[in-house]
C-alpha cells in the first residue's frame, strides 16, 4: 500500500477515485479469499464470491461510516455473500440428486490429505487457520476481523491446530 | 514448575507461533528434550505449519487473480500509479492550502477574463464611433505616397 491511510483512501474511493480502491484491493484481497475459503472450502467457489464481496466494497462504500474500520466491513460483506451462495447452492441441490464426492482415500498426498482435513475442522477454526497463514500471521488484524480479542485469538489457533492435528493422524491412517 | 506431558503439549501451537516468554518456552523446551513422545508432537506440529505455510503459498496466485481481475475490470490499473492525475486529486483533497491556492487562482482568472473583456469591448465601442471613422480617414489621407516620393533624387 502506498503512504496514504486507510482512511484517506476510503475517502477518496467515496468520491469514485478507482486507483485508491485498487490499493485498498491489493491490501484485502487475501483475507477476503481466506474468509471465503474458509467458509465455502472450495477454492473456485471461495474465488467466485471474495471477487464478489471486492466489487460490492467499492459499490457501497458509500454506506460504510467509520473509515477505519473498511477491512471489518469488507470481511463482513464477504462472509454474508458466502452465506447467501451457500444458501442458493443448497437450494438448487434440494431438487436434484447430491453429487457423490471423488473418494480420495487412495494415492492421498500430504496437500491432498491438508485439504480434506481442512474441509473437516470446524469453520470457525479453518477460518482461523486459514486468516493467519494467508494474511501476514499477524493476530492483531485477526481479532479486528472476526471481532475477538487476541487471547482468544491465540486460544482458537491453538485449538484448531490441535483438532487439525488429530484430523491430518486420522487422514493418513486412511 | 515441572510441565507434564498434557501441559507441554497445549502449550506447543504457542511455541511454534513465538507467543510464549522466553521463560516458559525455555521450561517446555526442557520437557520436550527429555521426552520422545513431546518431541514427535513438536515436530508433526511444526511439519502441519509448513504444509499450512506451503498451501498459503500455492493459493497466492488465485490471490492476484482476484486482485487482477477486480482492479481491471474497475478500470483502475491505468490509475494505479503513485503518481498521476489520481494521485494529484488526492493531494488536493487531503491539503487545505492546496484547496485555498486553487480557489484564489480561479477567482484571478475570473477576474483577469472580465477585465480583458471590458477593455475589449471599449475598444470596439470607440472603433466605431464617427469621430474615431474620419480621424483615421484623415490620417491615412496624409500618408498617401506621392509620386515624387518614389523618384530617385535628382543629381545637382
Amino acid at each position: 500500500m502506498n503512504s496514504f491511510s486507510e482512511e484517506e483512501l476510503v475517502a477518496a474511493c467515496r468520491n469514485g477515485d478507482k486507483s485508491a480502491y485498487a490499493d485498498l484491493v491489493r491490501a484485502y484481497s487475501a483475507r477476503v479469499f481466506a474468509i471465503c475459503l474458509g467458509t465455502l472450502v472450495n477454492a473456485h467457489d471461495a474465488e467466485d464470491v471474495a471477487q464478489q464481496a471486492l466489487f460490492k466494497g467499492f459499490t457501497d462504500i458509500k454506506k460504510l461510516r467509520d473509515g477505519e474500520r473498511f477491512g471489518v466491513w469488507l470481511c463482513q460483506i464477504a462472509r454474508n455473500l458466502c452465506i447467501d451462495f451457500v444458501r442458493k447452492k443448497h437450494r438448487r441441490r434440494d431438487g436434484l440428486s447430491r453429487p457423490i464426492p471423488p473418494d480420495k482415500s487412495e494415492g492421498k498426498d500430504r496437500e491432498e490429505e491438508l485439504e480434506a482435513a481442512l474441509a473437516r475442522l470446524a469453520e470457525d477454526y479453518r477460518i482461523a487457520l486459514l486468516l493467519y497463514y494467508f494474511d501476514g500471521r499477524t493476530t492483531r488484524h485477526m481479532a479486528e476481523t472476526l471481532g475477538i480479542s487476541e487471547a482468544a485469538v491465540h486460544t482458537r489457533l491453538s485449538r484448531a491446530r490441535k483438532k487439525l492435528r488429530q484430523l491430518l493422524e486420522r487422514e493418513g491412517d486412511r | 514448575m515441572e510441565n507434564t506431558c498434557q501441559d507441554t503439549q497445549d502449550l506447543m501451537p504457542q511455541l511454534i507461533e513465538g507467543s510464549l516468554s522466553d521463560k516458559q518456552a525455555a521450561q517446555l523446551q526442557g520437557h520436550i528434550s527429555q521426552c520422545p513422545a513431546c518431541c514427535r508432537r513438536l515436530q508433526a506440529l511444526r511439519s502441519d505449519e509448513r504444509l499450512l505455510s506451503n498451501f498459503a503459498e500455492a493459493m497466492q496466485p488465485t490471490v492476484a487473480r482476484i486482485q487482477n481481475s477486480v482492479i481491471q475490470t474497475l478500470g483502475g490499473e491505468r490509475l494505479a500509479k503513485p503518481v498521476g492525475y489520481a494521485h494529484i486529486y488526492r493531494t488536493i483533497i487531503k491539503s487545505q492550502a492546496a484547496r485555498f491556492a486553487i480557489a484564489a487562482s480561479v477567482i484571478f482568472l475570473a477576474l483577469l477574463l472580465s477585465l480583458l473583456n471590458l477593455s475589449k469591448s471599449g475598444n470596439a465601442e470607440r472603433e466605431t464611433s464617427p469621430r474615431y471613422i474620419l480621424g483615421k480617414a484623415q490620417q491615412d489621407h496624409s500618408k498617401e505616397t506621392r509620386p515624387w516620393d518614389i523618384l530617385p533624387p535628382l543629381p545637382n
